[in-house]
């Protein structure tokens, strides 16, 4: 049979037809209905893109109470996603970000209308005077500022401690080390994630004098100086690799790896272990003696916002002491809102003193602005940890 | 096109001819022109002009401080819940008139440093616009490393499709030449079934398998070969084997179906007659039935390399990070962990590279030729 007469049968046969105009008009109606919604709903609506855990149901039915203004909520999992996905949409499709305080460098491109997908902050339309005064100033230093301008408002601080089941091993507070990690009774039980073990596990070597870091700031100091550190860490790391659990990479992964890969202790975030112990008290979260490891999280405008009343309504909304205790009941981070304390429940007033006595926070250590190699060669050096 | 026009009038064709350019357009010209371009592109991040940049971000966070102190006095603890401070005094006093002419006289320096270093980030950018921006030291650049993670992937992808020929040949022999109608529809829905689940929830519920209270370790507790409570148990997902089996299990629809296609248009007198004519069953196999499937062989290899070389959530989910991480998550990384977006594109072009080499390897294997293919 030649093609031609192929076709002409095909034509002839009416369920093949009628399949057609049924796809055309589906087509059609698939082409229209994104632009009718997005007409309508464009004047009350804010596109917030947010960590997994940041924006939670209670907020957004009570900003929308409040305002009227419908969020609409799209989530990450890290720093790094948040940044790629940004670049991808070429600073659109959100109006507000969250993204840490330290990474502000990397929303910098010159693809970018002013060489950064963030939009400077308008002081007088956000409410900076909600924050306590000390983030806002140390924040600068942190990289909330690019070329004289504003462009991260401190949202909330968290930690990155050892988060341990304390009837498999018994930790005293105020001796729990980043070199727990590595015990012989562990082996094989420890989660962490790469790209922050060698972060602590390196506070740890340094303070043990096993490789000198200055407490791991000599990676931000110069390309070589980290190569140095960092390699010997990794050695050293690898030389244990019978120890990895399981490795996470957001605070889902890293509950699952106590709940189902069999971890007992992990270097986590905060909200990992405290809730993990909220459920069942034999988990702790404590501070490593090195200095527990510390992030502040801020949010920001992007540069193709189309919502910007919208925006800096909710980012005043969410910088209320109460919507702060809101936030840190549920996740367990710290809101940066000054007095958010008076409204946060007891488990979180309790935890927060077990955790933060004041050794821990005349002693924390603070993640620092990313530098242009630090991203490239950290995961040059998770690469190698990940294939060992 | 003659032809088409006048099948179906000029409407329809004009319509037809726009919806495919379109689709070549928006689905394989535009995102592979994209992607060689970028690959195309070496980003240096130990040059001058990116030192400069960052060299000025720190003079501008130190300039941003001191002015942030000038006007708000050392910073201070006002709030009822203890808070951490990096820097700055914890006490509210003011400024002398000293200390704010110190700040003022370091803030100018700081503008003085930056003005001098803005120059030469100009004059830099400039220089850098000028350049031929294009070079392959993207595709040079793999390192032994990522070159034998790249090996092991395409290996790893080998055995996939060889177990699922092995899988699916029987299968669709049975299917196709030795079952009657009503048996092929239950052996077609059995099939199928699995197949009507997402992709995610079946690679999910592999998990629950392997996992470390899972199906296979309760079992071996139940049988005594293992216990849960001196944690004596097998962490399966560090064996390479669950990674394979998944993979086998989640692409065998696409190689099934092309086999059983082809073989099904076989006439089964001919593999009667051979046996009629003596010849024993692997014979018959060898010489009648294989040399018929070769399209539908060729093409259901094909698509499991395709999409076993190309996977990235089976690795990513069975393994929970505890293996090797294949090429296809190596790429991810490039993209959404090192930041690399010129590196990645480099990558992914290599394993495409790599998959059609496969393609036109199975085809001279098997001796079809691309028009076989198509049909």
């Amino acid at each position: 049979m030649n093609d031609k007469a192929k076709i002409s049968r095909a034509l002839r046969d009416g369920s093949r037809r009628s399949f057609l105009k049924k796809s055309a008009v589906v087509a059609a109606a698939a082409a229209t209905g994104p632009w009718i919604v997005n007409s309508l709903a464009a004047s009350k609506e804010v596109k917030v893109f947010a960590w997994v855990d940041y924006v939670n149901q209670d907020m957004i039915d009570g900003f929308e109470k409040e305002t009227g203004i419908k969020v609409n909520l799209t989530t990450f999992g890290s720093n790094d996603e948040a940044e790629q996905k940004t670049k991808a949409s070429g600073g659109k499709g959100w109006d507000v970000i969250f993204p840490s305080v330290t990474n502000r460098a990397n929303y910098e491109d010159a693809n970018a209308p002013g060489g950064i997908w963030l939009a400077p902050i308008d002081e007088k339309r956000a409410n900076l005077k909600a924050i306590i005064p000390s983030f806002l100033r140390d924040s600068i230093a942190l990289g909330a500022v690019y070329r004289d301008k504003r462009y991260l408002i401190p949202y909330d601080w968290g930690t990155e401690g050892i988060t341990f089941n304390s009837k498999v091993v018994n930790l005293k507070d105020a001796e729990v080390s980043f070199g727990d990690l590595w015990r012989p009774e562990v082996k094989g039980k420890v989660a962490f994630r790469q790209k922050s073990v060698i972060m602590g596990t390196g506070l740890y070597l340094d303070s043990t004098g096993v490789v000198k870091s200055n407490r791991m700031l000599d990676v931000y100091k110069s390309e070589e100086d980290a190569r140095r550190v960092w390699s010997a860490i990794t050695v050293w790391i690898i030389e244990r690799k019978d120890w990895f659990g399981a490795f996470w990479n957001n605070a889902t992964e890293a509950t699952s790896a106590f709940k189902d890969a069999g971890a007992v202790i992990g270097q986590t975030w905060d909200t990992t272990g405290l809730l993990l112990a909220q459920e069942d008290s034999a988990y702790k979260y404590r501070a490593p003696k090195e200095g527990i490891i510390t992030w502040l999280d801020s949010v920001g405008i992007l540069a193709g916002a189309e919502n910007l009343d919208e925006a800096y309504k909710f980012i005043n909304y969410i910088l209320t002491p109460k919507v702060g205790a809101v936030f840190s009941n549920k996740t367990g981070y710290n809101s940066a809102v000054a007095g958010f304390g008076d409204y946060t429940s007891d488990t979180f007033k309790r935890q927060f003193a077990e955790v933060y006595r004041p050794d821990v926070l005349s002693n924390m250590w603070w993640w620092q602005a990313d530098t242009p190699w630090f991203a490239p060669m950290r995961s040059e050096f998770v690469e190698k940890i990940s294939n060992a | 096109m003659k032809q088409l026009f006048e099948i179906y009038g000029w409407p329809l064709t004009t319509f037809f001819s726009a919806c495919v350019a379109l689709w070549l357009t928006i689905l394989i010209v535009t995102p592979q022109f994209f992607m060689i371009e970028l690959s195309l592109r070496f980003e240096d991040r130990g040059d001058r002009l990116t030192k400069i940049v960052n060299d000025l971000d720190v003079l501008y966070r130190d300039k941003g401080t001191k002015e942030y102190d000038l006007v708000n006095g050392p910073a201070c603890n006002t709030t009822g819940m203890v808070n951490p401070m990096m820097t700055g005094d914890s006490s509210c006093a003011q400024f002398g008139e000293e200390d704010k002419l110190r700040l003022e006289q370091q803030v100018r320096e700081l503008e003085d440093r930056i003005q001098s270093l803005l120059v030469e980030e100009q004059n830099l950018k400039e220089i850098k616009a000028q350049q031929f921006p294009y070079s392959v030291r993207n595709y040079t650049a793999m390192t032994g490393l990522h070159a034998w993670t790249l090996t092991k992937t395409v290996a790893f992808a080998l055995i996939v499709t060889l177990i699922a020929l092995a899988a699916c040949y029987p299968v669709a022999y049975a299917v196709a030449l030795r079952s009657g109608p009503v048996k092929t529809v239950i052996l077609f829905t059995a099939l199928f079934v699995p197949y009507a689940v997402n992709e995610l929830m079946r690679i999910y519920a592999w998990l629950t398998v392997f996992d470390l209270h899972g199906l296979l370790n309760t079992l071996l507790v139940i049988a005594g070969f293992a216990s849960f409570a001196s944690d004596e148990v097998i962490i399966w997902y560090r064996f390479p084997g669950t990674v394979l089996v998944v993979l086998v299990y989640t692409y065998i629809l696409f190689m099934v179906f092309p086999i059983y296609n082809t073989m099904a248009t076989l006439d089964p007198n001919q593999v009667e007659a051979a046996r009629d004519l003596g010849a024993k069953t692997w014979r018959i196999h060898w010489r009648v039935i294989i040399p018929h499937t070769k399209p539908g062989i060729a093409v259901g290899c094909i698509m499991t390399f395709m999409l076993a070389a190309g996977s990235f959530s089976v690795p990513y989910i069975i393994t929970r990070g505890l293996q090797p991480k294949w090429f296809t998550q190596l790429i991810y990384d490039k993209f959404y962990e090192s930041s690399n977006w010129n590196l990645g594109s480099a990558y992914s072009f290599t394993l495409l590279l790599i998959c059609i080499l496969f393609i036109f390897g199975v085809m001279a294997i098997f001796g079809v030729k691309l028009r076989q293919l198509a049909r």
